[in-house]
């Protein structure tokens, strides 16, 4: 995490450490996927979504956070706070809010989820560990030198091609 | 000393599909340009394949934008050079005869859908290379709904796009890497340029500048690098609008343009998507971003396959936690197809607290009796296709489907507003063209009422919404109500 990501971050610092427990929660468990140490950069992300989303969202973001961390009361039903839940038990109460009855509730999630995930896939050992670009067997891309109207593009196609 | 800080003769603010297309015509007819663009240019390598960047640079609000509801709605739209036309899939369609019959018979806007849009279509498919969707860049998740439509005798069909030796990226929705979407930043932007045409960056246009009632010129912000600064641009001849459907009429309204109609019949396509899993390879990154559909016209709406970015794919999956994360695991396997819906609804966009806009907008119960018919029939075709498990992603249902029998008896009969996920990237209706001065906040010929040498060229003039996708209509329309523009000025310069 960079000392300029998080001046970037339109959030107070008690947010920030929310940001940081919430976020890497959504892939918490141990089971299929699962993010290295250190090979994400969840307040990054978060700092390049928060740094061009509209100012609603910005107030989304904030109240999600609020409301994950304080979930192990309000829909756990335990007085305990988030940070002092394992692992697990994080991703489980994400989980369950992201089915909640209450569309507000599920949407906010729905919201962290999303940064969550932009985060983990803009590092590229991710995104090679799930099998999304494997090529469909048989098809092979094919280049052709484009008439396109821009020079730049045309240029650009025809180093890629050399 | 001019006053100006750049004068030409017109100035076009706004470079997605109707900026573009009137700086196309205007600029080939031997008139000075400045178009004024909000967003930055952006070179084909200069976008990012990771979404969170490519989104950063290129959507409007992180695609966060939203209708005021207690059921927001997402309205997504590009904010670069090129509009909505730098993030969007490229299909094409010419605007169906039955709308163009209404336009004409009801909104008196026969010299916009006459023959003149025939004679442009021709032009643009030529200059853009329009053509089906190639086999060799399909992809898994086009040739599942192909195999699905087939197995239920379902009307689908390869999507028509502007796309000019397409790799097979999968990211139109992050930018076309290597140019071959020719979407206006790589066509009729740098065409215009070509042809003199400057282009200014970066510049929010505040206000739209009327002296006695004539438009003069535009005044905007910029901010870049170097700082802000306000700039000011003069017009010989006119200032055309097209910041889009959501933002023209907020400008006019700015600069002093009054009309009931100002901002009112909001009208869009959302839409709503099911992913489902399949035992075989997908691969969502390898394909065109959309290259297979099925128009279901007569029932209010359209089916297209529809890739996503493996970050909005993982977000799309079930939960969270172990389950979920198994299913990450094998990004691979999952297709997803949704149905954009030509919904009936009329909403209406103001200037508002929050960024700026207000746009209020609410599906009916007949527009949800659509999304629910429409999602059926994906849940059916992904099972028909061999899928082993859907997420229908409506909030009433199981989020898991492992049948079809178990898709039917599980499906509410009418959908509740919170029940779906929608979102709405078609946008339309706020300066409503009409040859009725009631009716229309601009004319015939897109000339805004009230003002002179002042013209709306982008999807807001749209009487109704279409049924397809916009783009080309849009396209049609400016381009004969910018070729008329230009035939008008040389008479006047003759004269
Ligand atoms: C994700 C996505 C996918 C789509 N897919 C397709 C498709 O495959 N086929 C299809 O036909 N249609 C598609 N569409 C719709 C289509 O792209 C739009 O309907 C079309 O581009 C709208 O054209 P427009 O000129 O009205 O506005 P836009 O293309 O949105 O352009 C408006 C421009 O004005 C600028 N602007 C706004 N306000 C100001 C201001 N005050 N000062 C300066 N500049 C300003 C904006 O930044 C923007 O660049 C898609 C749209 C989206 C968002």
């Amino acid at each position: 995490m960079t000392a300029t990501a998080i001046e970037g971050l339109p959030l107070t610092r008690l947010e920030v450490f929310w940001a940081g427990l919430v976020l890497p929660s959504f892939a918490g468990s141990g089971a299929g996927f699962t993010v290295r140490e250190g090979e994400v950069d969840y307040l990054a992300g978060l700092a390049r979504f928060m740094g061009a989303a509209s100012e609603k969202a910005k107030l989304g973001i904030r109240l999600a956070f609020l409301l994950a961390v304080t979930a192990p009361v309000w829909l756990g039903g335990r007085l305990r706070g988030f940070s002092s839940l394992g692992a697990e038990e994080r991703s489980e109460l994400l989980d369950r809010m992201s089915r909640h009855r209450v569309f507000f509730v599920r949407e906010l999630c729905l919201l962290l989820k999303l940064i969550a995930c932009m985060a983990i896939f803009r590092a590229p050992s991710t995104r090679e560990r799930t099998g999304y670009d494997r090529a469909t067997p048989g098809a092979t891309p094919h280049r052709r030198k484009l008439p396109v109207l821009s020079h730049a593009a045309a240029e650009l196609t025809e180093e890629r091609a050399a | 000393m001019s006053r100006w800080d750049d004068e030409v003769d017109f100035v076009i603010v706004g470079t997605g599909a109707g900026g573009a297309t009137a700086a196309r015509v205007l600029s080939e007819a031997g008139f000075s340009l400045a178009l004024v663009e909000e967003g930055r240019y952006l070179k084909p390598e200069d976008r990012p394949r990771e979404l969170v960047d490519a989104m950063a640079m290129a959507v409007r609000g992180m695609a966060t934008l939203a209708t005021d509801s207690v059921v927001p709605m997402p309205l997504l739209q590009g904010k670069c050079v090129g509009g909505s036309t730098a993030i969007n899939s490229g299909i094409v369609w010419r605007m169906p005869e039955d709308v163009r019959a209404e336009w004409a018979s009801r909104w008196g806007l026969t010299g916009l859908v006459g023959e003149a849009m025939d004679d442009a279509y021709a032009t643009i498919e030529d200059e853009l290379g329009v053509g089906p969707t190639e086999a060799p860049i399909a992809g898994g998740n086009n040739l599942l709904m192909a195999r699905a439509a087939t197995q239920l005798g379902l009307p689908g069909k390869v999507i028509q796009r502007n796309a000019r030796g397409c790799e097979g990226n999968g990211r139109c929705l992050q930018g076309c890497p290597v140019g071959a979407r020719q979407s206006m930043e790589v066509s009729y932007v740098p065409r215009a340029i070509e042809r003199g045409a400057r282009l200014v960056t970066d510049c929010h246009v505040e206000r739209v500048l009327l002296e006695r009632g004539r438009a003069v010129g535009v005044r905007g912000l910029v901010r870049d690098a170097s700082g802000s600064r306000r700039i000011e641009i003069g017009a010989r001849r006119g200032v055309i609008v097209a910041a889009s459907a959501i933002f023209s009429p907020l400008l006019l309204a700015r600069s002093g343009v009054r009309h009931p109609l100002l901002g009112e019949r909001f009208q869009a396509h959302p839409g709503a998507a099911i992913v489902g899993r399949f035992d075989e390879d997908v691969c969502m990154g390898f394909g065109a971003s959309q290259g297979y559909e099925v128009p279901m016209r007569e029932r209010g709406y359209k089916l297209e396959a529809l890739s996503l970015p493996p970050d909005m794919l993982a977000a799309r999956l079930p939960g969270a936690g172990r389950d979920w994360q198994t299913r990450v695991g094998e990004l691979g396997r999952y297709a997803q197809w949704g149905g954009v819906v030509r919904m009936e609804a009329l909403g209406r966009v103001r200037a508002g607290l929050f960024d700026g806009v207000s746009v209020r907008y609410e599906p009916t119960r007949a527009d949800l009796a659509k999304v629910r018919d429409a999602l059926l029939l994906v849940g059916r075709m992904m099972f028909a296709a061999g899928a082993k498990e859907i997420y229908p992603g409506i909030a009433s249902m199981p989020e898991i489907v492992r049948s079809e029998a178990e898709l039917v008896e599980r499906m509410p009969i009418e959908l509740a507003r919170p029940d779906v996920h929608l979102v709405a990237s078609h946008l339309f209706g706020t300066t409503c063209a009409s040859a009725d001065p009631s009716r229309g906040v601009v004319d015939e010929q897109l000339a805004v009422r009230g003002a002179r040498d002042l013209y709306v060229m982008d999807a807001s003039v749209f009487p109704t919404n279409l049924g397809v996708n916009p783009q080309h209509s849009i396209m049609g329309v400016v381009w004969a109500a910018s070729k008329a523009l230009a035939a008008r000025e040389h008479a006047r310069r003759a004269a």
